[in-house]
């Protein structure tokens, strides 16, 4: 019997090593060139589908990239619906990488995984090797990428800003038609705006039949995703119960047993019962198709200067996907305060891996993706001429099957400049126009409050298990009562004793106390 | 009588197979039909088996999204057929030992073969194990290994085997064959219907993975089909919601066409493969001759 | 005396070595099946401690801590209030699925071997394999653009005549029967192809001596081709009894992905699975996700191992080990 066992163990090592064998070969041909010596390659992870000439365009950023610090940038693109998912298997079997693209959303687990260590402390490796970079950032965003005190990631901070307004749409038409002062609404309570919404949407849809009055759908609540335009914000992640009322900020409380979301529910099930939202807008994931049909009176939106603080805004003058249409005009109004969301800097932002042989060459170029504009823009549009161009009328038009970055370049840097050469701006009205409404978002940037909640991280070990059980009730029941097709005086209850039941006061009890030992530190 | 009798049911076994057919082919259709449906028709017109605007936009956008999609074929195409093939080796000899008597620890190692069916690492491990100890990451032969065998196959093979007489594989013997050539001679040949019937199965699944490629595949060059078709579906997604995207993208290409996009890329995934079965039909029909094999 | 021992021991040792000798070639066909089951099966199968640990990379699957207590990552599932409706759910549609697909392929083979036009009975085969070649995102846009409330095919023609639209994806209901139906629509064509391989393998002289007794259709299939098949039931049952908790007996994407998100489904709709994958979402957590893993597998085992205890009384033969 020894023999054979001999036997087929020679075989399984045969086997292992051919195996082992044809990895190797590849892993070394992939590794560093031959001919150019102590030319690093750097590995950067984004979320990105594939791009058509992606080769050529790599090839040009590389000779810049070489010229100015000897390394070859290789951008791995990684599909959207798995790209937590590879990460968190690179991090968690502490494969090879350098830098990644990060964010607190979509499963990516910016703080988990800086809290592990996971990521690279930057804290004081910014300021020497990507100064600009650090420089040009609100401060306030780099307390929103700290664990502990260090900083773990470089915010991309975009040429859209990051100060949060909410607001509400309109079809301009429509308010004429039925002579709604959506002006009013400028600044008032979320409950006060619908309750003067309600009328309005009675009038409209009166003259319309075939119109639906305001967007409902399984994926967003008015809200369960939207804390600002209660006034609120969350204490770690939006999703999981214990934010904060803005007036009075110390006390973590769960933001369904509010009287707002109360009153919210019932002013949901009175526009269900009228007939002013779609009767299966807790199961409809998609609302694009009636978005892009023109079917909507009113909307949520979070872009701002509004109709007001900037008349002729182009975010502002059309309802969401009918800008080619033109058939549905609109009219924006804000009503919250204007202020810089906790998660603000970790929407979007680059890590490095702690275990990484480069930090320091993956900073450089960091600060090079940031500071040399052609590169940038190589990279984010393709080449002039080739792949874009502007028409007669100085718009900016991709050209057909060419290199295309599917609008990814908030993943990469910062598409923010003080003299707008960073993103693809029409070279006529329209560009001056945006270039217009952009200084203002930048100057309220810097004067925006900062969220109180801002450099904390709630670290959910010690109650994981209620929070995966709330997880699963909330994402049952929230849409339900977000859209008005169940009865709150029966549902709520039981939503708020089902919450209760999977543990929601451990979660508000340990955000509490991980909230107060954070300031009192601080 | 008799022959009405035998008539009908004949006829009613049709009528049976008509009906299933049409519900398993009209779905298809429906896809076919909304794939080359203009999408503001789908909008307004909602869902029909009969295009109500032929457009073909969505294809159109589909090829200029991806140019690579020949290469994505042929990375397809390869990993299909190689892996199907290797499958099929492995698993059929593996699964005729554990049939003959001669192993007498074929019990135990059908107990072997079966456990990993109940349970596995997950992820994780896996993960370490393709990368790290492997090293396959980003190679062809990573989509090949992971469907390599399936224990499940064998379990259903073994049965497939356990049909060959031993007086066959007996006389066989007393002819003087060694019992690999045995195998290779007699018990696969006999096995063709089986062998097309797992294959089949075993090419659909490397066919329609794309997890594969997305957690081990990095360069753009050794991207499958299925990838490539669902991260161009993910994107349609993405720029639709991405109010900046899509102004750009409707402005250069009308309407973005993403329910009709969704069905082209469907089709695409779909069309190579279901020629397979066309082309493996004759060794479902051979089934065994035993008779000439005596001979 | 002593000759005698001598010489039987001589001769058992001889035919131990012989008996070894002729396992060789056999061991050499399947040492490439049994090692990369080793390699990509058993290797990872380590992980499953994961389910007892508070796992972090750093410290690697063996390195991370314990978890105190052991089985904390085990609490989540069973103190979920769903836990029970899952539970139920999963066992439900695994019994109907197991049940109506084996009855309905088990028929479809023998109703097939009866057509004996080849490009006819070939046609049939062909298309209800289709399905079988859809993944199912592509079967949940095949369903929504069906059942959509406003565009959908079915309620096209329901409003067309003078119906109300059915809100089919707000009603749970429903979904008793269309989750089912979606399965044995996908599934059903693969196991009467594969029932038909079976038939296939049948010795035709067995049919021709049935024949030349005079045996009607149903007394050839009866004492012929099921008693022959009763072997790939028996093992096809045995692999499904070891998936009776794993949501759709192991492929739970569908009930992920048919009901669209669509919370108001989940009492309806939600098996173990899809209910462990929804709430782990948030919190990311292997250790978690295998301890429930685990608990499928376990009772999948020990269901396993009585099933084939049993068969092995009744009918050595076809018992899987």
């Amino acid at each position: 019997m020894k023999k054979y066992s001999a036997i087929l163990l020679s075989v399984t090592m045969l086997f292992t090593m051919l195996l082992a064998g044809c990895g190797e070969k590849d892993a070394s041909s992939t590794g560093d060139s031959p001919g150019k010596e102590e030319m690093t390659q750097l590995n950067f992870y984004m979320m990105n589908s594939p791009v058509n000439d992606f080769d050529r365009v790599m090839k040009k950023a590389n000779e810049i990239i070489g010229k100015e610090m000897n390394a070859k940038l290789n951008l791995i693109l990684v599909d959207s619906s798995t790209y937590a998912e590879k990460m968190n298997l690179m991090i968690n079997s502490g494969d090879d990488w350098d830098l990644s693209f990060t964010a607190n959303w979509g499963g990516i687990n910016f703080f988990e995984n800086a809290a592990k260590g996971a990521y690279a402390d930057l804290t004081d490796l910014i300021p020497k090797y990507a100064p600009q970079t650090y420089s040009r950032i609100p401060v306030g965003l780099w307390d929103g990428v700290k664990v502990n005190g260090k900083i773990y990631a470089l915010p991309n901070y975009q040429q859209w800003g990051t100060a949060k307004r909410e607001g509400f749409k309109f079809r301009s038409d429509l308010a004429e038609e039925t002579g709604f002062d959506w002006k009013a609404l400028k600044g008032k309570p979320t409950i006060e705006v619908l309750e003067k919404i309600g009328p309005f949407l009675g009038d409209a849809l009166a003259k319309h039949k075939e119109m639906i009055g305001f967007e409902t759908s399984s994926v967003e609540s008015l809200y369960a995703s939207n804390p600002l335009l209660w006034n609120m914000e969350a204490v770690g992640d939006t999703s999981i119960p214990g934010w904060i009322n803005l007036d009075n900020p110390d006390k973590v409380i769960n933001q369904f047993e509010t009287e707002d979301f109360a009153k919210y529910t019932e002013i949901m099930r009175d526009w269900y019962n009228k007939g002013y939202v779609r009767k299966d807008g807790a199961t409809v994931k998609d609302t694009s198709t009636d978005r892009k049909a023109a079917k909507f009176v009113a909307e949520r939106t979070g872009s701002w200067p509004d109709s007001i603080d900037f008349p002729g805004n182009p975010d502002a003058s059309n309802m969401s996907m009918t800008k080619g249409a033109d058939n549905a005009p609109a009219v924006t109004v804000s009503t919250t305060r204007t202020m810089i969301p906790a998660g603000a800097a970790s929407t979007a932002a680059i890590a490095i891996n702690a275990d990484s042989k480069h930090i320091d060459k993956a900073l450089q170029l960091v600060e090079l993706l940031n500071t040399n504009d052609d590169l940038y823009k190589l990279i984010t549009l393709g080449e002039e001429g080739v792949d874009y161009k502007y028409d007669e009328n100085g718009k900016f038009t991709m050209i057909e099957g060419k290199y295309n970055f599917n609008f990814n370049e908030w993943q990469i840097g910062q598409s923010y400049s003080p003299d707008f050469n960073r993103a693809a701006y029409d070279k006529n009205k329209d560009g001056d126009i945006q270039k217009k409404t952009q200084t203002m978002v930048f100057d309220a940037d810097k004067t925006a409050e900062i969220s109180p909640v801002t450099g904390f991280v709630f670290d959910p070990t010690p109650i994981k298990t209620q929070v995966a059980n709330c997880a699963a009730v909330a994402s049952e029941m929230i849409p339900a009562l977000s859209s008005g097709s169940i009865d709150p005086a029966k549902a709520l209850p039981e939503f708020l004793k089902r919450l209760k039941t999977a543990g929601v006061d451990d979660i508000i009890k340990e955000k509490q106390a991980q909230y107060d030992a954070w300031k009192a530190k601080k | 009588m008799l022959l009405r009798k035998l008539h009908f049911s004949t006829l009613a076994i049709h009528l049976i197979f008509i009906a299933l057919s049409l519900a398993c082919i009209a779905p298809l259709l429906l896809v076919v039909s909304i794939s080359f449906t203009g999408e503001h028709s789908l909008m307004l017109d909602g869902y029909h088996f009969w295009p109500q605007k032929f457009s073909t936009a969505a294809y159109k956008y589909v090829f200029s999204g991806a140019s690579s999609i020949l290469n994505a074929y042929g990375v397809t195409i390869f990993v299909t057929a190689v892996g199907t093939l290797l499958h099929l080796l492995i698993t059929s000899m593996l699964s005729y030992s554990l049939t003959r008597p001669e192993v007498t620890h074929r019990k135990a190692l059908t107990f072997f073969v079966y456990l990993p069916v109940l349970f596995n690492g997950g992820l994780v491990p896996q993960y370490i194990l393709l990368t790290r100890i492997l090293h396959l990451k980003d190679t062809i032969w990573v989509l090949i290994i992971v469907y390599l065998v399936s224990t499940v196959n064998v379990l259903i093979m073994k049965n497939f085997f356990r049909t060959i007489p031993d007086s066959l594989i007996e006389s066989a013997r007393i002819d003087g064959s060694g019992e690999i050539r045995t195998f290779f001679r007699i018990a696969l040949p006999l096995s063709k219907p089986s062998l097309a019937t797992i294959g089949l199965f075993v090419a659909i699944a490397y066919w329609n993975d794309w997890m594969t490629a997305s957690l081990y595949i990095e360069s753009p060059k050794l991207r499958p089909l299925q990838y490539l078709l669902q991260s161009l579906m993910n994107n349609i997604g993405y720029l639709q919601s991405n109010a900046q995207a899509s102004q750009s993208m409707e402005s250069a290409i009308g309407m973005l066409p993403s329910e009709g996009a969704r069905m082209a890329t469907c089709v695409l995934a779909i069309g190579p493969i279901i020629l397979l079965y066309p082309l493996l039909q004759k060794y479902f029909e051979k089934g065994l001759t035993i008779g000439a094999v005596k001979e | 005396m002593n000759a005698i021992t001598n010489s039987s021991r001589k001769s058992k040792s001889y035919r131990t070595l012989r008996s070894a000798r002729r396992q060789v070639p056999f061991y050499f066909m399947m040492a490439p099946g049994l090692i990369f089951i080793t390699i990509l099966f058993y290797i990872p199968m380590a992980g499953v401690i994961i389910a007892f640990k508070d796992y972090s990379a750093r410290d690697g699957i063996f390195g991370s801590p314990w978890m105190d207590p052991l089985f904390k990552n085990f609490e989540f599932f069973f103190k979920s209030d769903a836990a029970r409706t899952v539970t139920f759910n999963t066992l439900f549609y695994n019994l109907l699925e197991a049940i109506t697909v084996t009855l309905c392929a088990l028929a479809l083979a023998i109703l097939l071997s009866e057509v004996k036009n080849k490009v006819v009975s070939a046609t049939y085969k062909g298309s209800i394999l289709l399905p079988t070649f859809l993944s199912w995102i592509v079967i949940q846009y095949i369903l929504f653009s069906m059942l959509s409330v406003d565009r959908g095919i079915v309620n096209n023609v329901i409003t067309g005549n003078g119906g109300e639209a059915v809100y089919w994806y707000s009603e749970p209901s429903y979904w008793r029967f269309i989750l089912p139906i979606a399965y044995l629509w996908k599934n059903v064509g693969y196991y009467s192809v594969l029932y038909v391989a079976a038939i296939a393998g049948i010795n035709p002289d067995y049919y021709e001596a049935a024949q030349l007794d005079g045996a009607s259709n149903w007394q050839r299939i009866k004492h012929i081709t099921l008693p022959l098949l009763k072997p790939t039931i028996i093992v096809l049952s045995l692999l499904w009894v070891g998936k009776l908790f794993n949501g759709g007996l192991g492929d739970w994407n569908g009930f992920y992905t048919l009901p669209n998100d669509s919370g108001a489904l989940y009492p309806a709709t939600d098996v173990i699975d899809t209910l462990v994958f929804r709430s782990l979402k948030k919190v990311n957590d292997y250790g978690m996700a295998s301890a429930v893993g685990l608990y499928q597998s376990v009772v999948g085992f020990f269901l396993v191992l009585i099933s084939n205890y049993i068969i092995k009384k009744k009918d050595p033969d076809s018992a899987l080990f």
